[in-house]
This record gives structure tokens, sequence and C-alpha cells, in this order.
């Protein structure tokens, strides 16, 4: 008993002396070799104590390693082996007192290959630059598409670029102004896929003489791929489709050459399935004579033109930029652009009446038509360097347009009417500074020419009969400036500014109202002469910058018309006295607070004081005495951006207070209404605030942004010989949500949210209104795009409330190498009406417009 | 910029005329003649290389640094680096340099595209000056450094940094990676590390995990490292001749060079000085460039 008593406490102590021998081991040893018995170094050897690493080491170039284990590690333990090139090898160790040998296999598989991109966003100085390729996907077709994703950018309907609400002054490719102010010919389109990096430069000075002065302004330089740089590349379209019976067509091409020294692009495009002529071309002119005569144009609810409008467009422009050297640049642009459109609206117009008159409402079903020819040119001399700029700009735009908006009304007669326009500008600017020590000399001269020679407006009760009326115009305009500035340095960081102005210009226009009689033969002729002594500081820190100016202008001002035998004489001297200070807490933040007084007077459109025909229903004529007015308004603006965590902020506050000497005025009676201005003393204040938010979340290809506005207005109006005073408010949101969680999906959201209120009389109206877009995309493999999007759209006098129209497309995209298939079908549902209200002042505006019905297209784009 | 080159060269010229009977100042222009040239390390055959190891993995790190401009601001510098991967050794270098070498080693070697690499080495707004190479001697980090007008080269013991694996993951350039933290230089350390990369080298000098280091920064956020590549590679590890090094130990390396990045001129030994050329915001020193630091200079290793 007691021998068994003995073996039985012995071989528990053998039995629990094991564990115990391999918790006090300090390390465990071995050899890695290959299968032909070669050693190999840098191997790694881990021992794992459950999930976790418990010790580890390396072999060294004869394979030898030594691991040191801590005490109190488990009784067994996993031992991995891993070396490049070989396969991973596992193995459980219960005994750490023998020499582990090791052999691995040629491995036959490699490591995943990564490449996570280089950083989405930099900031270094003033410039800001985004990896496009972080915030844009292949859905993001033209670079616009792409520069919507980018945190802290907005792009308008039009193609103007803002980052932080403030809009870019300069577009740059590569350094070089490929476009100059119509840059949206570039980024509407240059493929996105061709550009890296989009920089964004605040505090930005065009010319590198003016280097380290304050400047509000912003610029945009964009960076392209190599593959595109010093090789002609391209991209051109075709499409086809139908719309009921009606044949949809898109033809495309725009080549471009991107070279150190030389940069071009030429852009052809036609087509009839949305507008885009007009919006990418230079040559608008506007005149006197053509807003007199030949500003006859229907209504515009708020949608995308292509859902109701019925276009034929054609487009060319050419953009080429050379650098003589390597401070010296030409460019010359040149393009022509036809644009016809036309789609059709009722409308309902109810006017104020007066007192307790019923409101005069008229109804009608217009038509309008529009067909427009624009050419523009542009040649631009440019020298830059440190000590001097020269910079000469020539600009010729020719404007033609004829329309007609036909209106059939209430009682079933038919009213024709047509207007045409014919207006051509031409304008040389010249600049030209030196530096010389601490001073800065400027010398400026600028001369215009504008002519409209035939504006017409024609009204018919049948086709081809001008009984009714006949109403032509022409306006001719000259402009002439000389400048002169001279820069003192105080000291490094503070300078004196010296600007002198002198502006001249002599105008005329003409008018006649037949078979009525009403005549203006108008003329003026303005000189001023400014002077803005200006006191600029920086502190050493750069944190916070100061700028004071006090203007002094001289005005002699002469107008008149010699048909009513009116003449005014005007000879004054205004004082605009303007502040800035901008603070930066840090690199991140900046605050900028603006406060100035400035007075204006008007031109010798108030001279017109006899009638002129706006349209078959609208007459109006001006007060006759020179308008003057005087504000005084200040304002906050707060931008904030974080490169880190991508939050951008900008936020702006402003409040103004003008006094005018004329009031606007309407009157309505049954058949006609009458606008004008009546000589009166009135103030406007006005309150505006706007707020802008986006964020980034890259891993989940989030982009969410929002944008919101209220504004405050008290003002007052003559309508119906009365003079009625009234405040009116707006508030606006327009969240945005564009996100990628995983590869196959993406989905956008656009909403804008609005109200306005408006109190006049006692009578409060409301009126509030979505437009919502949304898009879903599945992307089922890399090439393939299946994506459907709605507009929800509603606008609404509060109680009287129109149906919300929804408008479905849908759509696939197959993209293979340098090829892209598109099928589009748009108004799926086809949805044939929109109906919206809104109101200004006292009157109310409702419209039925008629949609473009379902259509079926499809494209093919190649990119080279 | 233009104030800054004019200052450096002022002081440079300074420098130089104080010693002027010892001194030839060859040239200050816009362009380099042929005598001026920077003398850089390495050259255009792969026999002005010593071949270490073969390339197995080029990782490429995002070096970003958190430094102060002269008025205070903070301000983000970012380098990119090459991590040259072979099975025994690494080397980790700016990825400029990295480029050029690889034009040397590359089946049709071509020294004019290294030629290229190099001229974009001077104009480039951050530069990564030190080369370090892991495991070389082997057991042994080998670090050169520019301090003009030498190249300062030491060698320190592989492994020193003693590292604390901790239960922490996360996925760092694609890769599921483990925490790991260390105190060295002054400063503490975390770095993850990808077990399914059987490598125990990293970025700048760190080593010795079970894995290779995709990512490292100090618990300041002053330096951080971050992977931003990794891909199969065939440039071998090899260290360039350099005929302008002078050996060092690590502790007379780190006051030596703080010491001179505070005031290059001033450090250099007049006697030192026998050529000065300034090339646009380049001053060079017998053929050696100085280092441009538009933000000063933040070490990585402060004791």
């Amino acid at each position: 008993m007691q021998l068994r008593i003995f073996l039985l406490i012995l071989w528990s102590l053998t039995a629990s002396a094991a564990p115990r021998l391999w918790a006090q081991s300090r390390s465990l040893v071995g050899t890695v070799a290959d299968r032909q018995g070669e050693p190999l170094g840098g191997a790694l050897v881990r021992a794992y104590a459950g999930k976790r690493i418990a010790a580890h080491s390396v072999t060294d170039a004869g394979g030898r390693f030594t691991m040191k284990l801590a005490a109190g590690l488990p009784d067994t333990l996993r031992v991995a082996v891993t070396c490049m090139g070989y396969e991973k090898r596992e193995m459980t160790v219960t005994d750490p007192t023998g020499a582990l040998k090791i052999v691995l296999q040629e491995a036959t598989t490699d490591l995943k290959e990564v490449v996570v991109e280089a950083p989405n966003v930099t900031q270094r100085g003033d410039t800001m630059t985004f990896r496009l390729g972080a915030f844009a996907s292949k859905r993001d077709i033209t670079l616009e598409d792409g520069l919507k994703k980018l945190p802290g950018i907005e792009v308008s309907k039009s193609g103007t670029i803002s980052y932080l609400g403030r809009n870019i002054s300069k577009f740059y490719v590569e350094g070089l102004q490929l476009a100059g102010a119509r840059y949206n010919q570039i980024t509407r389109n240059m493929p996105s896929e061709y550009v890296t990096n989009v920089e964004v430069v605040e505090n930005f000075n065009e010319a590198r003489i003016d280097s380290g002065r304050q400047s509000d302004n912003v610029a945009m330089n964009i960076r392209l791929s190599n593959r595109v740089r010093f090789r002609p590349v391209g991209t051109s379209e075709v499409l086809a489709g139908t719309r009921g019976d009606h044949f949809l067509w898109s033809l495309g091409a725009t080549g471009m050459l991107f070279q150190p020294s030389f940069q071009a692009m030429l852009t052809l495009r036609g087509g009839n399935v949305k507008e885009f002529a007009l919006d990418q071309s230079r040559g608008g002119v506007s005149s006197q004579a053509s807003s007199v005569a030949g500003s006859l144009s229907g209504d515009r609810p708020p949608l995308p033109t292509e859902r109701y409008v019925a276009p034929d467009e054609r487009l060319v422009t050419l953009n080429t930029v050379k650098a003589l050297s390597e401070e010296k640049t030409l460019n010359v642009n040149a393009n022509y652009a036809y644009s016809r459109t036309s789609y059709a609206y009722d409308s309902r117009a109810t006017y104020f009446a007066g007192g307790d008159s019923l409101p005069v409402a008229f109804s009608e079903h217009y038509s309008p038509l529009s067909s427009t020819h624009l050419a523009g040119i542009n040649l631009d001399y440019k020298s830059d360097n440190r000590l001097s700029w020269v910079s000469n700009r020539f600009s010729g735009n020719f404007e033609f347009e004829h329309g007609s908006l036909d209106a059939l009304l209430d009682d079933g007669n038919k009213v024709w009417q047509s207007s045409r326009t014919r207006s051509w500008q031409l304008q040389d600017n010249l600049s030209l500074s030196v530096r010389k020590g601490d001073g800065r000399y400027s010398l400026g001269a600028s001369l215009g020419f504008t002519s409209t020679p035939l504006a017409s407006l024609t009204v018919a009760n049948a086709p081809a009969d001008a009984s009714s009326g006949h109403q032509s115009a022409d306006s001719r305009k000259i402009d002439a400036a000389l400048s002169t500035s001279f820069d003192w340095m105080i000291n490094e960081g503070t300078s004196l500014n010296l600007p002198v102005k002198a502006e001249m210009n002599l105008e005329k226009i003409n008018t006649r109202w037949t078979p009525r009689d009403y005549v203006n033969a108008a003329y003026g002729h303005r000189v001023s002469l400014l002077v803005r002594p200006t006191y600029e500081s920086v502190s050493s820190n750069r944190k916070l910058e100061l700028r004071a100016g006090l203007g002094a202008r001289m005005l002699l001002m002469t107008a008149g018309n010699h048909a009513s035998g009116a003449g005014h004489r005007l000879n004054r001297i205004f004082i605009s006295p303007v502040l800035r200070v901008s603070y930066k807490p840090t690199r991140r933040m900046n605050f900028t607070l603006t406060g100035n007084y400035d007075e204006t007077t008007g031109d010798i459109a108030e001279m017109l004081t006899g009638r002129v025909m706006k349209s078959f229903r609208m007459e109006a004529a001006r007060s006759g005495i020179i308008a003057r007015s005087s504000s005084l308004s200040g304002a906050l603006s707060v931008r904030y951006n974080n490169t880190l965590t991508l939050w951008f902020v900008d936020m702006n506050l402003g409040a103004s207070r003008s006094k005018r000497n004329t009031i606007s005025s309407i009157d309505v009676s049954p058949g006609q209404i009458a606008s004008g201005y009546a000589a009166a003393d009135n103030h406007v204040d006005a309150l505006t605030s706007s707020l802008g938010i986006t964020k980034h979340i890259n891993s989940i290809g989030l982009r969410a942004g929002l944008r919101g506005g209220y504004n405050w207005s008290r003002s007052q109006v003559i309508q119906q010989g009365e003079r009625v005073a009234g405040t009116s408010t707006g508030l606006s949101l327009s969240p945005t949500l564009s996100l990628a969680p995983v590869s196959w999906i993406d989905m956008q959201l656009k909403a804008s949210w609005s109200r306005g209120e408006s109190r006049y009389l006692g009578r409060r109206r409301v009126m509030s209104g979505w437009n919502n877009n949304a898009r879903l995309s599945f992307l089922p493999v890399e090439s393939l795009e299946l994506y459907g999007q709605a507009d929800f759209v509603s606008k609404h006098d509060v109680g009287v409330r129109y149906p919300t129209v929804s408008i479905l497309d849908a759509g696939a995209t197959w993209r293979t190498g340098k090829l892209r298939l598109s099928l589009r079908a748009d108004n799926l549902l086809d949805r044939r009406h929109y109906f919206y209200t809104s109101f200004s002042d006292l009157d109310t505006y409702s419209y039925d417009f008629t949609l473009q019905g379902r259509s079926f297209t499809l494209s093919a784009t190649v990119t080279l | 910029m233009p104030f800054k080159t004019f200052l450096a060269a002022v002081l440079a010229l300074a420098t130089v005329f104080s010693a002027a009977s010892q001194i030839k100042v060859t040239g200050v222009g816009s362009a380099p003649k042929r005598s001026m040239e920077v003398r850089r390390p390495g050259g255009e055959s792969s026999k002005n290389y010593k071949k270490i190891d073969d390339g197995a993995y080029d990782c490429l790190f995002l070096y970003r640094v958190k430094a102060h401009d002269k008025a205070g601001e903070e301000v983000i510098e970012d380098y990119y680096c090459m991590l040259d991967l072979g099975r025994n050794a690494a080397r980790f270098t700016d990825w400029t340099v990295f480029r050029g070498d690889s034009a040397i080693f590359a089946p049709t070697p071509s020294p004019e595209l290294k030629g290229k690499y190099l001229k974009q080495l001077g104009s480039q707004t951050y530069r990564f000056y030190p080369d370090i190479i892991q495991n070389y001697p082997e057991g042994n980090i080998t670090y050169t450094d520019l301090v003009t007008p030498d190249w300062l080269e030491y060698t320190e013991p592989l492994g020193t940094m003693e590292w604390t694996i901790t239960q922490d993951t996360d996925s760092v350039c694609g890769y599921l990676c483990t925490r790991a933290i260390t105190s060295y230089g002054g400063r503490d350390w975390e770095a993850w590390f990808a077990e399914d990369i059987p490598s125990q080298f990293g970025p700048w000098k760190f080593n010795g995990l079970p894995g290779l280091i995709l990512r490292a920064r100090d618990t300041e956020g002053v330096h951080d490292f971050m992977a931003i590549s990794f891909r199969r590679g065939a440039t071998p590890v090899a260290k360039p001749d350099n005929t302008m090094i002078q050996t060092t130990t690590r502790d007379k390396f780190i006051p030596s060079k703080a010491r001179f990045e505070k005031d290059p001129y001033k450090s250099i030994p007049v006697e030192a000085i026998q050529e000065v050329t300034v090339i646009g915001n380049q001053v060079i020193i017998n053929g050696v460039e100085t280092p441009r630091r538009p933000n000063g200079y933040t070490p990585v290793e402060l004791e």
C-alpha cells in the first residue's frame, strides 16, 4: 500500500514536472532550410500562444534561429515559419528541448500587390491639391463631372466653378490659361480620366510682380496624366435615338494637344438632344437696344432644360496658347455657336389691382422659339516676370438673334410676336506694370465699342402683319479708360497704393414704337476721375491682413432725350471708403470682414421717357431723371478646411442698406401692363447669409454636402399708383450626397428645398418647393453600369398644391478599352406636364410646362 | 524663394569670402556647367553599386512630417520613399533616387533616365536625404546621410528596438496588420506590421517585427511612415559607391547633424570649403549639395 502511494506521488511529480520544464525553458532553437538542404536566411519564425504572437525570431545566414520564450506560456505552442519565395509552414511544438529542423517548399504564389493611392488632398502654402482619382469614379465622364466630387468645390449649371463659396478667377491647364474666362469649354469637353490632380490656389495674383500682395482671388490649375501630354489626344461621340417620331442625334469631337510650350483644343459638336452651345460660347453682347426691344423670351421653369426644350445646337471652339518664352504667352480663342430652341407652356399671371379691387389675371398659351448665332474671338498676350507685367487683350463678339413668342389668348385669339437683334462689340485692354526698388508703377488703358444697329419687336394679330405694333431700337456706346497706379512698399508687409483712373463713355439709343409713334432719342456722356489711396498691411506672422482705402470719384455726367427735349447734368464728387480685415488664426481657418460705402448713378436708359413696347401685353417708360443710389454694406465670411478630416466649410453673413431716388412701379389694367420708375426716395434693407459644408469619407466613397441660405429684405414698390412697403424672406437648403459603399453600387442624391415668404399690405404669402434628383447605379462587372435616375419636382403656393412630378430615366453604359457605349431611356413614364407657381412682390404666376416625351438613345464614345 | 536663394548665396559667399585665399568660387548661375555638377552617390553603371541582395518587392511609403514654418505655422511635409525589399536586406531611400538607380539596373540600362531623375531630385520641394540599408553588414543597419560637404555613414546593430506586440489589428495598405510599440531615438513609436509579408524590415530603421512594417508613427504625430503601394520589384538591394563618405558613429552623428541643420553655413569649417557653386536654389560646396529645408529640420531621432 505504501509502495502504491509512493508510486502515485512519484507519477504525479513526474507528470507535473513536464509543463514546469517547458515554462522554465528560455529559448526555442532550430534551423530552416529548403528541400535541397540549403539553409534559408531571413526566414521569420513565430511562436503563437492561441492567436497571440508569443515570440518571434529571424534566421541568420546559416538558417539558424533562437527564440526566447517568456515564462508562463502554455504547454503547447503553434510555430509558423515564413520566408519570401517559400510556402508558409506551421507546426505544433510540445517539446522545447530538441532543436527544430524545418524544411520549406518553394512558393508558387506571390504576395498580393497593393497600390494605395497617393494622398488625396495636400496643402502647401496657399495651394490645395486634390488627387482627382480619389474622389471621381469612372462614371464621371467629363472633368466637370469629376470637379463636382471634390471637397469644397461646386460647379453651377452654367459651368462656373467656385471654391468655398468664391468663384475662381483664373483657370489653368498645366500652368497655361488655355481658354480664358470660358473655361467650361475645357471642363465640359475634357475627359476626367486625362486629369491627375486639381490644384486650387488661394490668395492668388495672376502677375508674378504682384506675388505676396493681398488677394481674395482663387485660381485653379489642372495637372494632366503623362499619357495625354506631348501627343495629340481626343474624344469623339456619336448618338442616335428617337422621341416619338422625332429623330434624335448628336455628333461631337474634341482634339487636344498639351505640350510644355503649346496647348490646343478644338471642339466640334452638334445635336438636338440637349442645349450646350450658348453656355460654352463667348460672343454674347449686352446693349441698351437689345434690352429694350430684343428681349422677347419666355419664362423658364426650375427644371433641367432637356426636360422641356427641343433644341438644335452647333458649336465650334478653338483654344490655343503658345508659350513664346518662359515668361511670354499668346492666347488665341475663337468660337462659333448656333442654338435654336423651342418649347411651350400655359401661363396664368395674377396682378394686384390696388385697394380692394379684384386681382387682374391673364391666361395665355406661349410657344417660345429662339435662334441665336454667337461668334467670338479673343487674342491675349502676356509677359510676366518678377519685375514687369505686360498684358494686352483684344476681344471681338458678335450676336445675332431671332425669336418668336406666339401667344394663344383665353378668348381664342392668337398674337404673333417676333424679335430680331444684331449686336457686336470690340474691346481692347492694355496693362503694364514695372517694379523698381520699393515701388511698383502701373499703367492701364482700355477702349471698347458696342453697337446694336438693329433691334426690333413686332406684334401682329396675323402672320406677317405689323399693324398691331412694331418697336425698333438701335444703340451705340464707346467706353475708354486710362489708369495709373503707384505702389510703395513702406516696409516688409506694409504698402501704400495710389491708383488714379479716368473713365469716359459716350452713349446713344433711339427707339420708335409704330404706329403709336412713341419715340426716344436718348444720349449721354460721362467723365469720371477716381482716386483711391489704399493702405495695406500684413502682420509679420501673416495672420492678420488689413486693407483700408478711401475713394473719391468726381463725376461729370450729361444725359437727355432729344425727342422730349429733356436734359440733365450731374457734377458731383462721390466718396467711397472700403475696409477689409482678414484674420487667419490657423492655417485652416480664415475670417474676413469687409465694409464699404458706395454711391452709384444710373445710365441713359433712365432717359427713355417715351413708351417702349416690351410685348403685346407690356410697355415700359422710365422716369427721365438720373437715378442715384447710395449703399452701406458689411459682410463677414468664414472659411475652414481640414485636409486630414476632409471637412470644408464656408459661411457668409451680409447686411446692407441702400437709398435710392427712384422706385419701380407697375400699373395693371385689363389687357395691359405698364412698368416704369417714379421719382421718390426710398430705402432697401437686406440681410443675406449662406452656409456651405462638405465632408468626405473616402473609405465608403461618401461625399456629403449641404448648402443653405437665408435672406431677408425690406423694400417698396409702386403698384396701381399705390406705394406699398413689404418684406420678403427666403430660406433654402440643398443637401447633396454621393455614396459608393461597395465597388458595385454608386448612389447620388441632389435635393433642393426652398421656402419663400412675402408680406405686403398685411397679407402673408408662402411658397415652397422641392427639386430633387436621385441616381442609383449598379456595376455587376467593372465595365458595365446599370442605372436609374429620377427628378422629383414641385413648387407651389402653400395651400394651393400642385402634384409633384416624378420623371424617371434608366440606362446602361458599357466600357471596353477606349470605347464607351451608352443606352438611355429618358422620361420612362412619359410625363408631359409640369406645374409650378411663383410670386414677385404682390403678383403671382402659375405655369404648366409641356415636357419632352419618352426618348431612347444609343451613343458611342471613343476616348484616345 | 528668390529671397531664400539670395540669402543662402549671401551666407555661403560671406563664409567663402572670409577665407578667400583658400577658396575658389567656380560659379553662380542658373545652369550647371559640367565642372560644377553635383557629385552624387552611384554612377552610370551597375558596377558603381555594391549588390547586397536580390530585390523581391518594392514598398512605397508616404513619409509625412508635421513641421513648422518660419512663422510658426504648422506645415505638412510629404516625402515619398521606397523600401526596396529583399529577403535578407532592405534599402530605404528617396523614391526619386530609387527610380534613378532602377534605371541603371533595368534590363536595358538608361543613364539618361537616371539623369532625368537626378535633375528632378534637384527641384523636389521635399527630399529624403538619408539612405538606409538594413541587415548590411549582416546584423547591422548602415545609415548614410548628408552633412555637407560630406556624406556621413555609421552602422548600428539590427534588432535593438524592443517591441511590445499588442492585440490591436487594423488594415494598412490592404494587409491585416498588428500593432506593436517601442521607444527609440527619444520618441515613442507605434508600428503596424503584416504577418502575411515575411520580412523583419520596415521603413527608415524600423525592423525586428515578425512581418513587414507597413506603418510607423510617433505618438506625438510628428513623423508618420505610411505604406501606399506594395508590388513585386526587380531592382536589387544595392549600395551606391560614394567616395564622399566619412564614417562615424551614431552617437557622434546625431549631435553633429543637429548642429549642421541648425545653421549649415556656420557649421562648415571654412578651411574645408574649396569650391562653392550656386545653381538655382541649390548651394553646392565642394561638389556636394546642401540640404534644402523650406521649414527647417525636424529630426526623427532626438537622442
